[in-house]
C-alpha cells in the first residue's frame, strides 16, 4: 500500500503547514491497526489524545481539590474560668517566686547585724568559781536594774502629775509585746 | 548560770535567773562621769541596736536602761549607771521579755526605791 500522501502530510505537519481537516486524516490513520513499521514511530504523537480522552477524574477529585484548598477549620474550645486567668496566674506565680527569692537572698546576705545574737559564750570565763558568790553578785546587779526602772517609772508617774508637765529628767519608752 | 541555778536559793529570784544567760558588770570609781557620758554617746552611736527603755538623770545619780530585742524577746539588756563615786555597767543576755522586767521592778524593786 502506497503511504506516500500520509507521508507528504506528516512532511507538511513538521512544518506546520497542515490543515485542521488534514490533522485529523493523520489521526484517523494513525488510529487504526496495522500501522507500517517506518510510520509506527508517529503512531504515539497521534493517538495520545484519545487515549487522554478517555481519563475521567475520579468520584473523589473534587473532595481532594476542596481539601487542599480550603481553610483549615478551627475548633472551638471550651474556656473556663481558670483556663482564662492562667496567663495572669502564671505571671502573678513567677512575681511571688521571684519576691521570695529576693527575700530570702536579702535576709542571707545582708541580714541587719542588730538581729543576730553574737556572742560566743564558749569564750566567757567566770569571774567566780563559787556559786554562791556569782549568785551574790547576779542578785546585786538585777536590784540595781529594778531600781533604776523604778526609779524612773516613778518620776515618770509623778510628771503626769506635774501641772505644767515639767520635765523630771526621767523617760521611758513602752516595750512592744 | 548554770552553776548557780543548781543553788537552792529564792524561786522567784531563781525564775528569773532561769531567763538570763550571761550577766557582765563593769565597774569605774574614777572618771565617773565621763566614763558614763562617753557610755551613752557609744550607746546612741549604736541606736540601732540597742533601744532605749528608761532613763533617769539627777545631779547625783544617772541610769540609762537599754534594750535589745530580736523578734519579740529582749535577749540584752543595758544599764549604764553613774552614781556619785561609782560607775556601773551591767549587761545581761538571755530570753527576757516584758514581763520579766515587770517581775524585776515589782519584786525586787520595792525595797530599793
Amino acid at each position: 500500500m502506497d503511504y506516500k500522501y500520509i507521508e507528504q502530510l506528516l512532511g507538511r505537519y513538521w512544518q506546520c503547514e497542515t490543515s485542521i481537516e488534514e490533522e485529523q486524516i493523520l489521526r484517523v490513520f494513525f488510529s487504526q491497526k496495522g500501522i507500517p513499521d517506518d510510520l509506527r514511530p508517529y503512531q504515539s504523537l497521534f493517538v495520545y489524545e484519545q487515549s487522554l480522552s478517555n481519563e475521567k477524574l475520579g468520584e473523589d477529585f473534587d473532595n481532594k481539590i476542596l481539601e487542599r484548598i480550603s481553610a483549615p477549620v478551627v475548633k472551638a474550645r471550651k474556656l473556663t474560668l481558670v483556663g482564662r486567668f492562667m496567663p495572669m496566674l502564671r505571671a502573678a506565680a513567677m512575681v511571688a517566686i521571684l519576691f521570695t527569692l529576693g527575700n530570702v537572698a536579702q535576709q542571707t546576705f545582708f541580714a541587719n547585724d542588730k538581729n543576730v545574737l553574737d556572742y560566743n559564750y564558749a569564750s566567757y570565763k567566770d569571774t567566780y568559781s563559787d556559786p554562791k558568790m556569782a549568785y551574790e553578785q547576779i542578785s546585786s546587779a538585777l536590784q540595781k536594774v529594778s531600781k533604776g526602772i523604778n526609779k524612773s517609772h516613778k518620776l515618770m508617774a509623778d510628771s503626769l502629775h506635774r501641772p505644767n508637765g515639767a520635765d523630771t529628767g526621767a523617760n521611758h519608752i513602752d516595750v512592744e509585746e | 548560770m548554770e552553776k548557780v541555778m543548781n543553788l537552792n536559793m529564792d524561786d522567784g529570784m531563781m525564775k528569773m535567773i532561769s531567763d538570763l544567760k550571761s550577766m557582765q558588770m563593769v565597774t569605774a570609781k574614777i572618771h565617773v562621769k565621763r566614763y558614763y557620758h562617753e557610755a551613752v554617746a557609744l550607746a546612741k552611736k549604736n541606736a540601732d541596736r540597742f533601744l532605749p527603755y528608761a532613763s533617769y538623770g539627777r545631779k547625783k545619780l544617772n541610769y540609762e536602761i537599754m534594750i535589745r530585742k530580736r523578734r519579740k524577746a529582749i535577749v540584752e539588756l543595758v544599764m549604764l549607771m553613774c552614781e556619785d563615786d561609782n560607775f556601773s555597767v551591767i549587761n545581761f543576755t538571755g530570753n527576757m521579755d516584758r514581763r520579766f522586767i515587770d517581775k524585776l521592778a515589782s519584786s525586787m524593786g520595792a525595797n530599793s526605791r
